[in-house]
């Protein structure tokens, strides 16, 4: 097993709101090894971006504030905890160690400043190299992905190029002092299926090439089946599964991951026949449902329910956060003694 | 396998050969915009073919799917056939009667049968209006009823898309984003429309939602004796719920034909790879991807003789010169390429 590049202990980020408080990550973990890549997938509002905006210390504080956990970084040399360092130590850590591509790289692009400008800041803050060493490291990394006639492309503004360019940029820009991860949050969903087909294809290269880890967060379970190894499946602010990607696809264990499955219509599959979708609306993050997050919109819930399940092993290195699980060769929660939730709520 | 689908195609009562029943034909349908000139002068600078010469019908009672990446023009297109835009050239046919130049008065009685869903649904509903006074407006307009009786009729129309009717007096902010669109639709339907245009019905929708509103979508066909033209990005989506299937590309239909037949043997070279570029929510089942070189050309500046061609794996020279038309390479399958097989 590879050595774990990032690390992230039960991980609680809260909003302070006049409406109350809104629990958006609450308790989560989860580790990524060196080159893998990991998905993280769920609906909106299930904590997934905040989960990674949390790893780059960009919750916009008031209201936000990450008030428990620990996210270890370990760049071969030294284990440090993001979370202890202050400003410009951090800024030494986000765009050098751990870099972050957005969904839409129109509004993370500076539309005033030229890509070749964007390109080498990075460059001459981080690895301290001179402007012409920038430059030119700056259409290396161009030409890496995929963008033609890179030392014009230098001079362009980001509007002259499409979204799938931008796309191009972002990620040339992000791996542009080779980070040990890149957390990528739905950077193909502005984009059209041809496009991303492209974009992921890109990602998949460097990623095998430059063994960077990356964190792909998105709602497109294709996405995930595609290119990551391992998931986390996140609902209501927790990680619900995590296990092998051919596993949990497999054999999804919790409710909400075997529902969420049902509900996607696949190309191939019998044409016409009702989608099985999940009965219900995701839980409003003010005031969760007491125990599982789950229950009110499961259609297995029992009484035990209303405790909290904690996160377990229920089937060989599947883990899901779940009373019943209803995977094949799941074992009875009873019988089951990993509890690897570090602190679940008891 | 084969004799299935042998029974289907004989059973298809709106067969190549049967009598064929259309509640809608477009022939010929262009779509132009101007950009530019300024308003004195007669020559604008750009002109953006958004669609540009498309022909295609649909059957009484069935789903027809439009499928296209962003800027094909199957957004343009629906609202062109419901007169939101006025065509520049071409016929669309409703009922019978060809609406394509009917001015306002007389366009009222026929859009009565055709409505629309968006899809922004909180874009598409006033916040300033409370949902009952929403749904009740084409009600008011066409003067359906006295005020007991649409106010009945607005509360049967929530139940029947799945809200309670104690909603009537909240605002659309009050909703989910589902909720919403559940509005949307029941607004569609309060004329008792045949056909109905959905414009990317659920691709705002998260996916657990995306399967209710789709399952509600086809309830009502059945209940309503609804036919559905159904425009999105989102092939799997559409193939799941369509009878038939267009393809559009750069403002042209590419290729038609039954669902099944497009998702199982795709003939356009486009169509195969927009469908090798699907990622199967299934892990290590990768399917032999074709990956499109380069982005989708500007519709103001098309590419001579077959759009795709600048793009295609299989074009010859020949393809940058002659612009291939929709033929019939199956029954009922119809491309636009010229070395299709």
């Amino acid at each position: 097993m590879a050595r774990n590049v990032l690390e992230v202990n039960n991980l609680k980020t809260q909003f302070f709101t006049r409406a109350g408080i809104v629990y958006a990550v609450d308790g989560v973990s989860f580790h990524v090894g060196e080159g893998e890549t990991l998905g993280i997938v769920g609906e909106s509002g299930c904590g997934k971006s905040v989960t990674a905006t949390s790893v780059m210390r960009l919750i916009p504080s008031p209201p936000g504030r990450i008030v428990e956990g620990e996210i270890l970084l370990d760049d071969g040399n030294e284990k440090v905890d993001i979370l202890t360092l202050d400003d410009s130590e951090m800024r030494h850590i986000r765009g050098n160690k751990i870099a972050m591509i957005f969904q839409d790289p129109m509004t993370s692009l500076n539309p005033v400043l030229t890509v070749g400008d964007q390109l080498t800041e990075p460059l001459m803050l981080h690895l301290g190299l001179s402007k012409r060493e920038a430059e030119a490291r700056a259409v290396e990394l161009l030409k890496r992905v995929g963008i033609p006639a890179a030392e014009d492309r230098l001079r362009a503004y980001p509007h002259q190029f499409s979204g799938g360019m931008r796309q191009r940029v972002m990620i040339a820009i992000a791996l542009s002092c080779n980070p040990k991860v890149l957390i990528a949050d739905e950077p193909t969903t502005a984009l059209d299926v041809t496009i991303q087909a492209q974009i992921l294809d890109l990602m998949m290269h460097l990623n095998r090439e430059f063994g960077t880890a990356i964190i792909m967060i998105t709602h497109d379970l294709g996405v995930v089946a595609e290119i990551c190894e391992r998931v986390n499946v996140m609902y209501a602010g927790q990680v619900v599964e995590t296990g092998m990607a051919k596993d949990l696809f497999n054999n999804p264990q919790h409710p909400y991951t075997v529902g969420l499955l049902n509900s996607v219509p696949r190309i191939g599959e019998n044409v016409k026949e009702a989608l099985t979708p999940i009965p219900g609306l995701p839980p409003d993050l003010l005031a969760p449902p007491i125990g599982c997050r789950f229950r009110p919109r499961c259609r297995y819930r029992q009484e035990k329910c209303e405790e909290s399940p904690p996160l377990a092993e229920v089937a060989p290195g599947q883990l899901a956060r779940c009373w019943f699980p209803q995977g094949r060769g799941s074992t009875p929660r009873e019988a089951s003694t990993t509890d690897v939730a570090t602190g679940a709520t008891t | 396998m084969a004799t299935q689908a042998k029974d289907t195609s004989v059973t298809t009562p709106n067969g190549a050969n049967g009598p064929t029943d259309n509640i809608l034909e477009v022939t010929g349908l262009k779509k132009y915009f101007h950009i530019g000139g300024g308003f004195l002068s007669k020559n604008s600078a750009l002109t953006i073919r958004a669609v540009d010469d498309v022909s295609f019908a649909v059957r009484r009672g069935e789903t027809f799917g439009l499928v296209g990446e962003s800027g094909c023009g199957k957004t343009t297109l629906g609202q062109t056939i419901i007169r939101l835009y006025n065509p520049t050239e071409g016929k669309i046919v409703f009922n019978g009667a060809d609406i394509s130049q009917m001015g306002a008065n007389e366009l009222r009685k026929h859009r009565r049968g055709m409505q629309m869903i968006f899809q922004d649904p909180s874009a598409s509903l006033d916040p300033r209006m409370t949902v009952g006074s929403i749904i009740s407006e084409p009600l008011n307009i066409f003067g359906v009823g006295s005020k007991e009786e649409r106010r009945e009729r607005v509360r049967e129309l929530l139940r029947v898309v799945g809200l309670n009717s104690y909603f009537v007096n909240r605002y659309p902010h009050e909703f989910s984003g589902g909720q919403r669109q559940r509005i949307g639709i029941a607004r569609s339907i309060a004329l008792n429309p045949e056909l109905v245009i959905c414009d990317e019905p659920v691709s705002a929708l998260d996916v657990s939602i995306q399967a209710q509103v789709l399952n509600l979508l086809r309830k009502l066909q059945d209940d309503l004796n609804l036919t559905y033209l159904f425009i999105a990005h989102n092939l799997a989506v559409v193939a799941h719920i369509s009878d038939r299937v267009g393809v559009m590309y750069l403002g042209k239909m590419v290729e038609i034909g039954e669902s099944r037949a497009i998702t199982e043997h795709p003939k356009h070279p486009y169509t195969q790879a927009l469908i090798s570029a699907i990622p199967l929510p299934i892990p290590g089942k990768r399917r032999d991807r074709i990956i499109l070189e380069g982005d989708v050309p500007s519709p103001a500046n098309p590419p001579t003789g077959c759009r795709f061609h600048p793009r295609c794996p299989i074009a010859r020279a020949d393809c940058a010169e002659v612009e291939p038309l929709l033929r019939e390479i199956e029954p009922d399958h119809w491309v636009a390429c010229h070395y299709a097989q």
